[in-house]
């Protein structure tokens, strides 16, 4: 029953967890779009 | 101090039931297993970090002491919280908890060595989770193996030692691969890299010019071996077609409330280790091999599904979904887009509470039957509603099913990765996968758990009382799913 309250929680409000993650997450996102950015200014 | 005081509680705790008498072994397990359960529960309440513990963000509940110096290098005790790494920690606590709870009728020998090793399972796993020096890192990675073996090897079904075995190697072998990955990136960096911490090493290999070529090769080309050794070595971990022979037969052949840790979190270890290596570390090759490493993806969300969709036991159907799950995993990893990884991380979650539940319900059903072969058995709904309809709002957990986890993480990875780089042909294939989960589960409900109650074993299951709650809860749950289905399909 635990489990089961987890699954629908989670499903219900991902943002209990998301925010952090997404949080966590940007850093990781900008690095590679800085990358893909630099590449294309040097292809330019 | 909080990190320490949580893997230190759990070690003392380990400690403790290892010295008790078998009898108490499993309720003092569970009472001293409440202690981490509630420390990660207040650091959860309390978590304020922000950004990425590798990329300069704000870690919480940080601490950095040397350790050891040897050579040039110095290994220093760092740990550390962020976004990614809090929302696993919590997942730990609460299945191990939950599965010495649901060990206590399963294991009926040898307990408190049993529980005793469980619990130091769980500090290896929060150590991993929470080491940001590499060293660090490497031992709890390694420390998590040993406790596994053992809890297969001797408390496993038939072929036990077989399972163990294979896990133990495939698993070991992947790591002295990643190993030689990791040290690979770290000795091309030269002299500038002077300790062997993850976030100096993440931030020095991102700045341009820092890794040098190794035996006349580019620094490009050491990169890219660097990726490949640390992907193959955690692809073996997640695990990924073709890498994964050795999880079906570990989780057929391990009790259920080891089954469940294994799926719920041994396998995110792998998932994590990519998302904190390969993907921050590496996002140049990352971007220049991502359709090579989304055909992986892909081929694992198919295949897994496939493979399920010939199984008959039933915790071979939830070993092989667990494969198809992670593809998903992948997928999102190597979209590279807030949603995408985003979604991934959170899939992981989701993952491991819904694998957990399934393992568990599987593990009901086989205490009372003796058999998980879906041909044993059919109409269980007379005999156990209540596990029945657990077993029916798992699968449409495991289904993406909206108002469960799975949707919201297998939405974000699809939504993440259509909005990639990568071609839309790997979301369109992957979502097909959906379909054959659903196909197999419904499958394997309709068989063993409705029409007219048979058993061909031995055992008797006593006919219980249904009560009106009962049918509400069945009827509930079937019901939610149905009206689910209609409205993500008009979404």
């Amino acid at each position: 029953m635990v489990l089961l309250l987890c699954v629908v929680g989670l499903g219900v409000n991902p943002d209990i967890f998301y925010g952090m993650i997404q949080d966590a997450i940007n850093p990781i996102i900008e690095v590679q779009d800085a990358l893909v950015g630099a590449i294309g200014g040097g292809l330019r | 101090m909080w990190i320490e005081a949580l893997i230190l509680s759990t070690l003392v705790a380990s400690g403790i039931v290892l010295l008790a008498p078998n009898r108490y072994a499993g309720k003092l397990a569970a009472a001293l297993s409440l202690a981490p359960l509630a420390l990660s529960g207040i650091m959860w309440l309390n978590y304020d970090a922000a950004g990425n513990a590798l990329l300069g963000g704000d870690m919480a509940y940080e601490t950095t002491t040397r350790w050891v110096e040897f050579a040039s290098y110095g290994l220093n005790w760092h740990v550390g919280v962020d976004g990614i790494s809090m929302p696993l920690i919590v997942l730990t606590t609460i299945l191990t908890t939950l599965a010495i709870v649901s060990a206590w009728t399963p294991i009926d020998t040898r307990q408190s060595q049993f529980y005793g090793l469980v619990l130091f399972l769980q500090a290896g796993l929060l150590g991993v989770f929470t080491a940001l020096d590499f060293f660090v890192w490497f031992i709890f990675w390694e420390v998590v193996l040993v406790p596994m073996y053992f809890l297969i090897a001797i408390w496993g079904g038939p072929r036990r030692k077989y399972a163990a075995i294979k896990f133990f190697v495939y698993t070991n072998i992947a790591s002295l691969i990643m190993f030689v990955g990791f040290l690979t990136l770290v000795f091309s960096m030269g002299p500038s890299v002077r300790a062997i911490d993850l976030t100096q090493v993440a931030q020095l290999v991102r700045t341009p010019g820092v890794v040098e070529g190794i035996a006349g090769f580019s620094p490009n080309t050491v990169k890219l071996f660097a990726f490949t050794l640390m992907f193959l070595g955690f692809a073996v971990k997640v695990p990924i077609v073709p890498f994964h022979t050795w999880l079906p037969d570990a989780h057929v052949e391990a009790p259920t409330p080891v089954s469940v840790l294994l799926a719920g979190v041994l396998l995110k270890m792998g998932t994590y280790a990519l998302l904190r290596f390969n993907f921050t570390m590496l996002p140049g090759v990352v971007r220049d091999y991502a359709a090579l490493i989304a055909v992986f993806a892909v081929v694992s969300v198919i295949y897994g599904a496939l493979l399920a969709l010939a199984q008959q036991d039933l915790k071979r159907i939830v070993a092989y979904s667990s494969i198809s799950s992670m593809g998903y995993v992948i997928l999102g990893l190597v979209a590279y887009t807030t949603h995408g990884v985003g979604g991934a991380t959170f899939q992981m979650l989701s993952h491991g509470f819904i694998s957990g539940l399934m393992f568990m319900v599987v593990g009901v059903i086989y205490n009372e039957t003796h058999t998980r072969m879906v041909g044993d058995m059919s109409g269980m709904a007379d005999r156990m509603p209540w596990t029945v309809g657990i077993f029916v709002a798992a699968a449409f957990g495991y289904m993406g099913l909206p108002l469960m986890s799975g949707f919201a993480g297998e939405v974000l990875v699809f939504l993440g990765s259509f909005d990639s780089t990568i071609s839309p042909l790997f979301t369109a294939v992957a979502m097909f996968g959906i379909v054959i989960v659903a196909g197999y589960l419904l499958w394997a409900m309709q068989r063993t758990l409705f029409g007219p109650f048979d058993l061909e074993t031995e055992y008797e299951i006593r006919p219980r009382p249904s009560t009106t709650w009962h049918r509400w809860w069945c009827c509930c749950s079937v019901w939610s799913g149905w009206v689910s289905t209609l409205t993500s399909s008009t979404v």
